[in-house]
């Protein structure tokens, strides 16, 4: 096999390869396992689930810690978001199998569930969200939204109209982030994981573990074409929107 | 401050103080005026003038005391805000005109009325009527980054104007605005004020803008009330030494002098009867820019003065010099000029305006 020329022994086996060969112990390219199209759309789906509502919630925190700079609230609200980023993945996969493995009340138990993914995910990626909406905010005069406040606009009309606009690049920014990081996490997944909600990483994580190095190597190209397209669409998004400001 | 037909007054001010921590920025300040007013609160940065405005928007509220628009209570240091920032019926143009950025000037002035829930035809007519108005009709479709800072004046004034607001409140609106600018902008800021008859409140350091505009004048300093009433009275009977030397183009001069017999001595020279001062030992004369003049003059006490620089006015020139560190101010005729540091004269014609005690207040 091995006969010096370069691309030779170059192969296509481990994407999209048959089963039942000599190859890799009879495992099929990763484009033949049906557990990958569906890993696939569920780490979109959690991906952006997870972008859209850390920001959204990130918006809303970074704003009441802005509009209340120097009160108590708003010196616990941004001490108590920054505290995730410090708190390992992986224990914070175990907290929330300890806080909702159970059913509390009349809520079901939730382990399993792509709802426990999205909250455990979201509450750990949540002060990225808010660093950034905070930075974006802070480039918003205080003036622009109480000229607002003075035409009788209620909180989420003036969200709506005018702070989101004004917000969007930075948002979109700051979602990225997010979007990336929960594409790529793996501590976080390993242990709220079933069968039930597959994501890339764990199947990368799978096939590294039975020792098919090859899929595993070839997943991770997957999952970094979908950052690499992320960015992409990001970006276009981010010149699209704001036109008022190149123009 | 009630007008006799017993109407109530458009705003009312009663008693409103506003603390933040230990620190008073408004202390106590009580003042009415009747509708179609145009009160200006004058003082200088720091005085509390913006935080009582803010006040009066709704966007503070005051920690003692209650404001009333047309007899309706709006704030009130015990309940707060009675009535929110959108429900007083009342428009403020910030000092940063605070445009929005994402929207044209049409939409700008369009937003407001859309939340007020106006129909579109009316928000249509009511835009083109507002921006025809302030002149501005060819801007409509720009966006705010791409017009100057005075037509973003204009803009945010049209937006303000847009919903009639029965009081509009106006942010040191032209301080951003070059000389020639501001005095333009100050007459359509009147023309403005008369077309819409709304009650103004407008907040300024600048003493030449509160004299030319105003109906009312309230002179703050240190978050109180100094003096309230008319300009030409403040002007002419300044109650305090404050009010007297930061009112005034150019600004009257306080001379301290002390009793000796029976005469008000200045470094010597004996300027004013002794009378005067009543039961003071040490007065301060109040002598407006027109009552010292450069030169001697037969008859009159005259002292000798250190030239510092020399501004034509109207004909006139206005000279500072300064006399044992203190600093006055005087005219000339016609052009005057001299090298700083030069020895000139300067002679006080007739008595003094007023006499102040040491502390201030105005005895006499």
């Amino acid at each position: 096999m091995q006969n010096g020329s370069l691309f030779s022994n170059w192969t296509t086996h481990f994407w999209i390869g048959e089963g039942g060969t000599d190859m890799a112990q009879g495992q099929a390219g990763i484009f033949r396992n049906p557990v990958l199209i569906e890993a696939l759309w569920m780490t979109l789906k959690l991906a952006v689930t997870v972008a859209i509502t850390t920001m959204a919630l990130g918006l809303a925190l970074a704003h009441t810690i802005a509009r209340n700079k120097g009160s108590v609230l708003a010196t616990v609200l941004g001490q108590v978001s920054f505290t995730p980023i410090l708190i390992p993945s992986i224990a914070f996969a175990a907290a929330y199998i300890a806080l909702f493995g159970a059913p509390i009340g009349p809520l079901p138990s939730l382990y399993g569930t792509f709802l426990l993914l999205v909250l455990a995910a979201s509450a750990h990626l949540l002060p990225y969200a808010v660093q950034s909406g905070r930075s974006v905010l802070g480039q918003i005069s205080a003036d622009i939204e109480e000229s607002a406040r003075l035409t009788g606009a209620g909180f989420f009309r003036r969200m709506g109209a005018i702070i989101m606009p004004l917000a969007i690049r930075g948002l979109l920014a700051g979602a990225l982030l997010v979007f990336v990081k929960i594409v790529r996490d793996l501590s976080l997944v390993v242990l709220l994981f079933t069968s039930t909600s597959p994501v890339l990483s764990m199947l990368a994580y799978r096939y590294a573990a039975e020792g098919f190095m090859q899929f595993a190597n070839a997943i991770t190209m997957v999952i970094l074409v979908l950052c690499v397209i992320a960015t992409l669409l990001a970006h276009r998004l981010q010149n699209r929107v704001q036109k008022w400001k190149s123009a | 401050m009630n007008p006799a037909n017993g109407n109530p007054a458009a705003i009312a001010i009663r008693n409103v103080s506003k603390r933040f921590g230990g620190f008073t920025a408004v202390d106590n300040v009580d003042i009415s005026v009747p509708q179609g007013a145009f009160l200006v609160l004058v003082g200088p940065s720091g005085c509390g003038k913006s935080t009582l405005l803010r006040m009066l928007a709704g966007l503070e509220t005051p920690s003692e005391g209650e404001m009333a628009f047309m007899g309706r209570t709006v704030s009130d240091g015990t309940r707060g805000l009675v009535a929110d920032a959108g429900g007083r019926d009342a428009g403020l143009v910030f000092q940063s005109y605070a445009l929005w950025p994402h929207m044209t000037v049409a939409g700008n002035i369009e937003w407001p009325l859309k939340v007020a829930k106006w129909s579109k035809a009316d928000r249509a007519a009511r835009v083109d009527e507002v921006l025809g108005l302030l002149g501005i009709s060819a801007l409509k479709e720009r966006y705010p980054a791409e017009i100057s800072g005075g037509q973003q004046q204009r803009v945010a004034i049209a937006r303000t104007i847009g919903p009639k607001p029965s009081i509009l409140l106006f942010d040191e609106p032209l301080s951003n605005l070059d000389a020639k600018l501001r005095i333009e902008m100050r007459s359509e800021l009147m023309r403005i004020h008369r077309a819409t008859g709304a009650t103004s409140v407008y907040v300024t350091h600048d003493q030449v803008e509160a004299m030319t505009m105003a109906s009312h004048v309230a002179v703050l300093n240190n978050g109180k009330v100094d003096q309230f009433g008319a300009p030409l009275e403040l002007l002419e009977n300044p109650r305090t030494t404050f009010v007297a030397t930061f009112l005034g183009t150019p600004p009257a001069n306080l001379i301290s002098v002390t009793k000796q017999d029976s005469g008000l001595v200045y470094d010597g020279l004996r300027l004013a009867d002794a009378q005067r001062a009543k039961a003071h030992d040490g007065v301060q004369l109040l002598y407006r820019a027109h009552d010292i003049k450069v030169g001697d003059i037969e008859g009159q006490p005259a002292i000798t003065a250190r030239f510092e620089e020399a501004a034509p006015i109207a004909g006139r020139t206005m000279v500072t010099a300064f006399s044992n560190g203190q600093r006055l101010t005087a005219m000339a005729d016609g052009y005057f000029s001299a090298a700083i540091g030069d020895q000139i004269r300067l002679s006080f014609l007739g008595e003094p305006s007023a006499v102040f005690a040491m502390t201030g207040e105005r005895i006499d």
